[in-house]
Order: C-alpha cells, then sequence, then structure tokens
C-alpha cells in the first residue's frame, strides 16, 4: 500500500458510536450530504467537528448531473444552493455526486438512472456540472452508476461515455468498482477488461459494497447494487488491479447502508481492502512476481 | 436527436406503472405521440424488458426508502458531540 493511500467508510447513524470509537483506524469518512440539507446549525458544527477529527467528502445522491435536462433550468436549484452552503459549513476534503440522471421533464425516479450514453446528454452533463462548480465554488469528483438496465438510445459505451464527460470537465472520477462490477455481470462483460477501459488516470477515490442477484420474470438474473452486503472476492482483486495500474494515491471507502453486521467485520472488510492495495502496489514495483504469483 | 425527450419517457417508463404496463403490452403504439426520432423509437421499441422491469421496482423500492431514512439521519449527532468533547479532553 502507498503511503498515501487510505481507506474509509460511509458515515450512518446506524454506525455512528462504533465508528466514533474507532476513527484513529480510519483514514477519512464519506457522508451523505442530501441528509444534511436541512441540518439545524448545532448538527452542522456537530459534522464539521467530525471533519476536523477524519478527513470527510460530501457524498450528493441528488443532483442528477448526467442529464441532457438542465439542473436548474430558470432558477437556482435548492440542492445546489444546500450543496454549497453545506460545503462552505463543513470545509470536506471534497464533494461528490453520480454520472447520473435522477429527474427528468418533472418526473422524480427516485434514485440514480443510467441516462441514455449520447453526445446530447454529454454537452447537458458538461452544462450542468459548471452550473454546479459556480454555485459551490469547488469541482466535485463523479461516480460512475450500476444499472440494472443498459439504457436505450445510446451511442457511447460507459467509459467513453466516462471519459467524455470527465475529461470536458476536468473533474476526478470517483471509481465504484461494485457498480462496475455489477455493471460487467449484468450485461455480459468481463470486469477486469471494463476496469482497464476507464478513465484510469482520473481516479482519486474508490467505493467497495456489495450486492445481491435479483431474477427477471424471464427468469434471468441480474446484479444489484443495493450496499445491504458484503463486497465480493472479486472486488478486492479489481483494487488490487487498479493500485496496480495506476500511480496516484487512492481513498476506498467501504459503502454499507442497512443489514450491518458487526463493526469487527466491516473493519476487518477495511482490513481486506488496504491488503488489497498494498498487493497492486507491491505489483506495481514487482510486476513479474505478482503475475507469477497469480 | 432528443435525449432530452428520451431521458423524460424513461422516467415515466421507471415511474409510471400504468405508463409501463400499456408500453410493455404495445411500445410503438404507447410511444406514438412522444417527440422522439427513429432510432430512439426503435431503441425503445427493443428495449431490454428484464431490465427496465428490476429496474422500475428497484427504483420504487428506493423511493421508500429514502423517505424513512431522511428522518433517522440526526439521531447520531448528538453523540458526535459528546464524543469529541471526549476526545479533546
Amino acid at each position: 500500500m502507498s503511503s498515501s493511500d487510505r481507506v474509509g467508510i460511509g458515515w450512518r447513524p446506524e454506525l455512528a458510536a462504533s465508528l466514533y470509537l474507532r476513527l484513529d483506524e480510519l483514514d477519512a469518512i464519506e457522508v451523505i450530504a442530501d441528509n444534511y440539507f436541512r441540518a439545524s446549525r448545532r448538527e452542522r458544527s456537530a459534522l464539521r467537528s467530525l471533519a476536523r477529527d477524519v478527513p470527510m467528502f460530501l457524498h450528493g445522491v441528488g443532483m442528477g448531473l448526467a442529464s441532457a435536462h438542465a439542473i436548474d433550468g430558470a432558477r437556482l436549484d435548492p440542492r445546489l444552493d444546500n450543496m454549497a452552503r453545506l460545503v462552505a459549513a463543513i470545509e470536506p476534503e471534497a464533494w461528490t455526486e453520480h454520472l447520473a440522471f435522477v429527474r427528468a421533464g418533472g418526473i422524480e425516479i427516485g434514485h440514480l438512472a443510467a441516462p441514455p450514453r449520447t453526445i446530447e446528454n454529454v454537452a447537458g452533463a458538461l452544462a450542468n456540472i459548471e452550473r454546479a462548480v459556480a454555485v459551490i465554488g469547488a469541482r466535485p469528483q463523479l461516480e460512475n452508476i450500476a444499472t440494472l438496465i443498459d439504457p436505450p438510445g445510446s451511442a457511447l459505451t460507459e467509459p467513453e461515455w466516462t471519459r467524455a464527460i470527465l475529461d470536458a470537465s476536468d473533474v476526478p472520477l470517483l471509481l465504484d468498482l461494485h457498480n462496475l462490477y455489477a455493471n460487467a455481470c449484468n450485461f455480459g462483460r468481463d470486469p477486469a477488461s471494463d476496469l482497464l477501459a476507464m478513465p484510469l488516470e482520473r481516479v482519486r477515490t474508490v467505493h467497495i459494497s456489495g450486492g445481491v442477484w435479483v431474477q427477471a420474470p424471464s427468469g434471468k438474473r441480474r446484479l444489484l447494487d443495493d450496499h445491504l452486503h458484503d463486497p465480493p472476492a472479486p472486488l478486492f482483486d479489481l483494487l488490487t488491479l487498479l493500485a496496480e495500474r495506476v500511480p496516484q494515491p487512492l481513498t476506498v471507502m467501504l459503502e454499507r447502508d442497512g443489514d450491518y453486521p458487526r463493526i469487527d467485520a466491516l473493519m476487518a472488510q477495511l482490513r481486506a481492502a488496504r491488503e488489497a492495495l498494498a498487493r497492486g502496489r507491491r505489483a506495481r514495483h514487482e510486476p513479474s512476481t505478482w503475475r507469477q504469483a497469480a | 436527436m432528443s435525449t432530452a425527450t428520451l431521458e423524460m419517457t424513461l422516467a415515466q417508463l421507471y415511474t409510471d406503472d400504468e405508463f409501463r404496463e400499456r408500453f410493455l403490452q404495445s411500445p410503438a403504439d404507447a410511444i406514438a405521440p412522444i417527440a422522439l426520432s427513429d432510432a430512439e423509437r426503435s431503441a425503445l421499441v427493443s428495449i431490454d424488458r428484464d431490465g427496465l422491469m428490476l429496474a422500475a421496482a428497484s427504483y420504487a423500492r428506493k423511493r421508500a426508502q429514502v423517505a424513512r431514512t431522511r428522518t433517522q439521519q440526526r439521531g447520531w449527532l448528538a453523540i458526535a458531540q459528546r464524543m469529541a468533547r471526549w476526545r479533546r479532553t
């Protein structure tokens, strides 16, 4: 593991007391920003205090930046204003969002959806990102999402589309390895090949999480990224491959949103992430040794 | 091309049970009134049906879940303030 690689976890209310007792074992934490948009001054003070103890990322889930629809049309979108206020109050290390659309034409989907990957969508995403940067005053890191449906009408592959947006907007990639793994499984691709096709030079932060296989009415199965299960073993292999291929420091965050195991089990998953990073860094410096072992 | 309209149609397919049912029974008829290009119309008619039904079900669960969790977020903040004071003493 590079001396500047870091490992942390998504901060959740159910885990807060246990995590507070283990802050020394966490290099960073991630907080769901949207859950604190209406927080009181006292609540923001607590969050800011926590951010002083451990580097914090504010993770947005509701902007829907990757859309051909303008994020805020004629008037300031409250989500941008809310994120700007929270970033100013908390002073996180970075704010992050998703390469997704969550609404269109007044219809709220309620979660992250993969848009049709078209040039028109790229143009809309770029305009939305610039609008967000202008209001919030800092560039985000943007995350690839999982999808159960290959968006119809797409002209670009996911790596092509991702690179087009990130290169033109000059923002880092928050690479969610389980999202990448789920999409590869769901659409019959090789996860390692998908990983290597992504703009890896832009990765700064990495998400790891788990999911569950769900069955469609036809009987076929898809992998749902639900954050309710442990990261599968292949995810740690992808993390090792990533750490082997890129020189920049990585911050790895474990995401868990429910069905929580004992805190010791979560901390063991963080240690597994550290070990996967370390294997990749060693392989980076001794590539032939690692390939023989693999 | 009209990606914005295609996004809106997808959003409706994900969230509107009646529209989705009509679409699954007769895709071309269901989207006939919508201003889409021929390529977009064709892409929708040959949509990944398994993916559409699974995605719609997943989004419905998420909408219900978000409504529940937003109200649970704040409890830890009092703990955090006490712990922060404790750590600094």
